[in-house]
């Protein structure tokens, strides 16, 4: 038999004894084996000492088996990333793991932080808002969140895969223990599909390491029956390691699977999204301290993690143990740390007698049992030494005159299991203090859950076991009423316990109430003291419960303490709030795959390939990666747009404008549905005919423009700029379905079946000319704003003579997928020409140049088309628009508002820059801003777009255009810099 | 396993049109032989997908969008109609094998035992036909093809899939 750490004993537990796993605790090589946890490998090791305390950097030792571990929250590193706080009493034993305790300075044996213990007087609950105020905080605040604060973030790269799923199901059982399991069966054989959440690696709870009897046989035989059925049904699917954190309205619950947290091709955490229909929850119980002096020390421990540790690990916590508790259950310790050799100094039981069997049990092993007794005090530094046991009186208030001393190096607690109620709390239920079962109790839900098992205060096997099977089958069967209190006609075992949690202070030592956050009764009583006598009050004052363990451990007992200083009974009092996380959730599994390139799905446009090969620079431009320029060589990127702008002036550019939006309008009713979406005439447009148009919302603001084509009398064709293609057919949904039902038409948003390619240069005709089809290119047959239809190059087209840049052009929509192939061919064709490819810089760039109006840039939430110059449109619009009855309003109507203009500095080579306010120097405040701006090269200078109060009346005149502490002046001038009087694209 | 479960553009040549049906008209839809919400239908060489109270995606890999749109003028000839091909727009991924639905559920939480479905899936607006508990179609934008190709992969290297 091979051991592994002298607190290993010579058999029994439930691990891999034939497999070492080796590790590092603080710089020390220690050996484990597989099936250990890193607390009991730690224990098994006889290492005591596992961190220092949060606040006055106590040593502490391991004091669960589970998820409530407050002490042992180390930092581990596997495969060279470290992680802060990992509960021991959770992470597996993995071969070459480096642990290192959080909290102390130089090492954990020897920590400077002590210092903070010696003074601790000094420091009280809430003492930093009292002295850390003169002359302010932030003079200490810097120091003060130096030291605050446990572990500290990972450095290294996290190579850790992060992804989420979704898991729906009728039967959601949260726990395998004896009754998460017996419901899983229970509905899995009435047919339903059942999801089986278990946060440990094994399915069986605490019974796997429990000595007792399940329905006759061994628990162990039981729970390998229960297993083997539910793997073989078709229908059920178990999760284990995976821990269910989050209960949310319509029974949404998440849970952190870590089942491949160490899996052998690099680290797996997996985030679930799970929607059942039927919830039952067996999350079990959470076994409660006591309170009294020094009883924070390593080597005690909670007495169902003693047994664990024994039963499943086969760990001995120490080789001398006094057990103290309030409730037979603790006995069990007692029974098995004696029947494993293990000698039990004694029993401390806060009452006159256990039960039947248990005395039995005493009598059997000869136990010594100190009853009406509580351990009140404890000796030892960085190990236990001695516990100090006194009488209690009646009332459970003093202590009698013997105390006595008992040599030991454990120390077993229990003040009773309390239901571990947090998701059923975050799922909305009520919870209340029972004081006969002296535990926090569920009692109603609105949602579909069921509570079972221990988590019900069900705590004997026979009890969990009906209540699961009845859970499970009323589950099952749907649509079955939720009944308030569902379980507790099988509360059949108490436990016996007796209310005492905290002994009776016979000095002025302190009693530990928040292991985690260091706070202590005194803690609790100042609080009191200054009237936070309202748990919620109490536990901000005191930041009991508020720590990374979430106070699953001294919640209950400060209550306690609250209900013994304040004498109002601890059901009175209320609780404080379960929220999500049940435990620590990474950020990364929260977020799945969504980071890096998947954190936001970007678009490609169809002819994305030739960009990419011919040096586009892609960039953002809502939502699409787009090519802001084409660098050729070792060109700058300014110096590549302006070659692109130039290109187009003075011979041929080829950009792609598929993110265009493209809706189609069509019905009787679809020129009217238009006219009073758009501000402008619609109704007048005649077949191959297109028109500029601007869309207001209710309010009159400007929310998208762009042109619309006639197709035919009753098929239109609406363009919306790329950012809002979805959300204008939303829009023009919304005013159809909503608002306008009577009118007879169809939308059909066709956005993404068309590329569209735009040719624009004075050689834009030639080149369309020398391309085969059936569309006729002259000036003559195809004007400026119209559109067209027919065969190009041997493909359908869509072209439109619309022109963005001021000079004549085609925007041609060809199929999506023929896109790509159809750019090749203009370019090859056009390069006689002196075609370029023609990145969105520069063509935004065109477009200022001409004093084009671009939506969202020169826009804001507050412009109106009054404000843009289109006034002379608004009076013309025959009939109603969205929009029109806002613009009759006098304040939309005021010429002191900010209106759209040009700029352009009055000093040669001055440069304006977009966001650039023009101010007023007395008094000196905003008047508007510059909206676009950027270097022309046909002009050779800079110019710019902007909103300006009065700005149409102020043309010609100087104002002062400041940015960043620079001023410069500039010219106020009407926004077309280029060729106002459109020849070119006319021509 | 995991690499053969998806194929990204499994029908290039497959037709897609969309159909809608002006809404005094669309309750009646039935009547027509168009499956309602939440339905596919397989009738010849075509598949209707629902995709709204008024809307439908027919999808075939032997007749020509044209021919499509032409049986719907034919079809709908007395009802208020809009047919169009969104063959170039639109992509058909193909998920399938026995890890399929896991893999789907990492990108949606619908119930993918629906016949036909619009989601969000991976993010990105997508239509769903299963046409079997381990056979999908997912029809998505072309512009989100690189998005999705990468997602997939991302999504088929978690080990869960291949336990």
């Amino acid at each position: 038999m091979s051991r592994s750490g002298a607190h290993r004993v010579e058999k029994g537990g439930q691990l891999d004894r034939a497999r070492k796993v080796s590790f590092t605790f603080n710089g020390r090589a220690l050996v484990g084996h597989v099936g250990d946890t890193l607390a009991s490998a730690l224990l098994a090791n006889g290492i005591s000492v596992v961190s220092r305390s949060f606040k006055y950097h106590r040593p502490r030792g391991i004091f669960s088996a589970g998820v409530e571990e407050p002490n042992a929250l180390l930092r581990v590193e596997i495969d060279g990333l470290a992680v802060p706080l990992v509960r021991a009493t959770l992470q597996p034993l993995v071969e070459g793991m480096v642990v290192t305790s959080e909290n102390c300075f130089p090492s954990v044996d020897f920590d400077l932080g002590r210092i903070f213990d010696r003074v601790h007087g000094l420091l009280p609950a809430g003492f930093y808002n009292k002295t850390f105020k003169w002359p302010n905080w932030h003079t200490y605040e810097d120091a003060v969140r130096r030291m605050a604060g446990l572990g500290t973030l990972p450095t290294g790269d996290d190579k850790t895969s992060f992804f989420r799923h979704h898991l729906r199901c009728d039967v959601l059982v949260v726990g395998a223990g004896i009754a998460g399991l017996a419901a899983a069966l229970e509905a899995s054989r009435a047919g339903a599909q059942v999801a089986l959440i278990e946060q440990d690696g094994e399915l069986g709870g605490r019974a796997l390491h429990e000595r007792v009897q399940v329905e006759g046989r061994t628990a162990k035989s039981w729970i390998d029956a229960a297993v083997s059925e539910l793997a073989r049904a078709p229908r059920v699917r178990i999760l284990k390691r995976t821990l269910v954190a989050g209960y949310y309205d319509h029974n949404v619950l998440t849970a952190l699977d870590l089942s491949d947290k160490e899996h052998p091709d690099g680290s797996v955490q997996r985030f679930w999204i799970i929607r059942a229909r039927e919830v039952v929850l067996a999350t079990g119980a959470i076994e409660q301290p006591l309170v009294f002096a020094h009883n924070d020390r390593p080597g005690i421990m909670l007495a169902g993690a003693m047994r664990t540790y024994l039963n499943r690990y086969g760990v001995a916590a120490g080789r001398r143990a006094v057990i103290a508790t309030n409730n037979d259950d603790a006995y069990r310790t007692a029974f098995d740390l004696h029947d494993a050799g293990i000698e039990v100094a004694a029993v401390v039981d806060a009452r006159t007698n256990a039960a039947r069997n248990i005395e039995e049990g005493i009598q059997q092993r000869g136990i010594k049992v100190l009853r009406s007794s509580m351990v009140v005090d404890t000796r030892g530094s960085t190990t236990l030494k001695a516990v100090a046991v006194d009488e209690l009186a009646n009332d459970g208030r003093s202590l009698g005159a013997n105390r006595v001393w008992i040599p030991c190096d454990a120390l077993a607690v229990s003040s009773g299991w309390n239901p571990t109620v947090h998701l059923y709390s975050q799922a909305g239920g009520k919870v209340r203090y029972d004081s006969s079962l002296a535990c926090i109790l569920p009692d109603n839900c609105r949602q579909r859950v069921r509570i079972v098992g221990a988590a019900n205060a069900e705590f004997a096997v026979s009890s969990a076991i009906a209540s699961g099977t009845h859970a499970g089958r009323e589950a099952a069967a749907e649509s079955r009423p939720v009944p308030r209190d569902a379980g507790r006609e099988h509360r059949s075992e108490t436990n016996g316990i007796r209310a005492v949690r905290r002994a009776p202070q016979a000095s002025a030592a302190r009693q530990w109430v928040d292991l985690l956050h260091d706070v202590t009764t005194s803690d609790i009583e100042l609080a009191v003291r200054e009237n936070f006598v309202a748990v919620e009050h109490l536990k901000r004052y005191t930041t009991n419960g508020m720590a990374v363990d979430q106070g699953k451990t001294s919640n209950l007992n400060a209550l306690a303490v609250l209900s013994d200083l304040t004498g109002r009974g601890i059901e009175t009092l209320g609780t404080t709030t379960y929220r999500p996380q049940f435990m620590p959730v990474t950020f990364g599994a929260i977020a799945g795959g969504a980071t890096g390139d998947l954190y936001v799905p970007p678009r490609h446009m169809p002819a994305h390939r030739w960009h990419v090969r011919h040096g586009a620079q892609l960039d953002d431009y809502g939502g699409w990666k787009r090519p802001a320029c084409y660098l050729r060589g070792a060109e700058t990127r300014e110096a590549a747009i302006n070659r692109e702008v130039q290109a187009v002036r003075t011979a041929l550019g080829l950009f792609e404008g598929s993110p265009l939006g493209k809706i189609e309008v069509r019905g009787p009713d679809a020129a009217r549905f238009l006219h009073r979406i758009y501000m402008n005439n619609v109704t007048s447009l005649q077949p191959g005919k297109v028109r500029y148009g601007l869309m207001l919302n209710e309010n009159g603001i400007v929310i998208d423009d762009g042109v619309f084509a006639c197709l035919s009398p009753e098929h239109y064709l609406v363009s919306t700029t790329g950012a809002n293609a979805e959300r204008i057919a939303g829009w023009l949904e919304e005013w159809h379905q909503c608002e306008w039902p009577d009118l007879d038409l169809v939308l059909m948003p066709v956005t993404t079946q068309w590329a569209v390619l735009t040719l624009a240069g004075a050689a834009a005709r030639t080149l369309l000319q020398q391309l085969p089809g059936d569309i006729d290119f002259s000036a003559a047959a195809f004007p400026h704003m119209n559109y067209r239809e027919g065969q190009l190059a041997g493909r359908r087209a869509r072209v439109q003579r619309v022109s963005f840049t001021g000079e004549l052009s085609y925007e041609i929509s060809v199929p999506a997928n023929e896109a790509e192939a159809f750019w090749d061919e203009l370019m090859q064709r056009g390069a006689q020409l002196g075609i370029a490819p023609i990145g969105l810089e520069a063509w935004l760039v065109l477009r200022l140049e001409k004093g084009f109006l671009h939506v969202g840039s020169d826009t804001d939430g507050t412009t109106n088309p009054l404000d843009l110059g289109f006034g002379a449109m608004v009076q013309k619009k025959a009939g109603d628009f969205v929009g029109r009855r806002s613009l009759l309003r006098t304040a939309d109507q005021e010429t002191s508002r900010r209106q759209f203009v040009g700029l352009e500095p009055v000093e040669a080579g001055a440069s304006l820059v977009a966001g650039a306010h023009v101010i007023s120097t007395s008094p000196k405040r905003s008047q508007g801003f510059v909206t676009s701006a950027a270097f022309s090269p046909t002009l050779g200078r800079s110019i710019g777009l902007g909103l300006l109060e009065r700005g149409h009346a102020r043309i010609d005149e100087i104002v002062t255009v400041f940015d960043e502490g620079r001023t410069l002046q500039a010219r106020v001038v009407k926004p077309a810099f280029f060729d106002p009087a459109g020849e070119r694209m006319n021509g | 396993m995991a690499d053969r479960l998806v194929e990204m553009d499994a029908h290039p040549r497959r037709a897609k049109v969309r159909l809608r049906i002006g809404m005094s008209a669309a309750n009646e839809a039935v009547r027509y032989g168009l499956p309602g919400m939440l339905e596919a239908k397989t009738s010849g060489e075509v598949t209707v997908l629902s995709l709204g109270p008024d809307q439908w995606l027919l999808v075939s890999d032997q007749l020509s969008a044209e021919k499509l749109i032409a049986m719907c003028a034919s079809e709908f000839a007395t009802v208020r109609h809009h047919a169009v091909d969104v063959s170039a727009g639109l992509n058909c991924a193909t998920v399938r094998g026995e890890t399929a639905p896991a893999l789907l559920s990492m990108g949606a939480g619908i119930d993918w035992s629906t016949r036909c479905t619009r989601t969000r899936f991976a993010a990105v607006p997508v239509v769903a036909h299963r046409h079997h508990e381990t056979s999908f179609d997912l029809y998505y934008d072309r512009s989100f093809a690189d998005y999705l190709g990468q997602w997939l992969t991302h999504a088929l290297r978690d080990p869960f899939l291949n336990r």
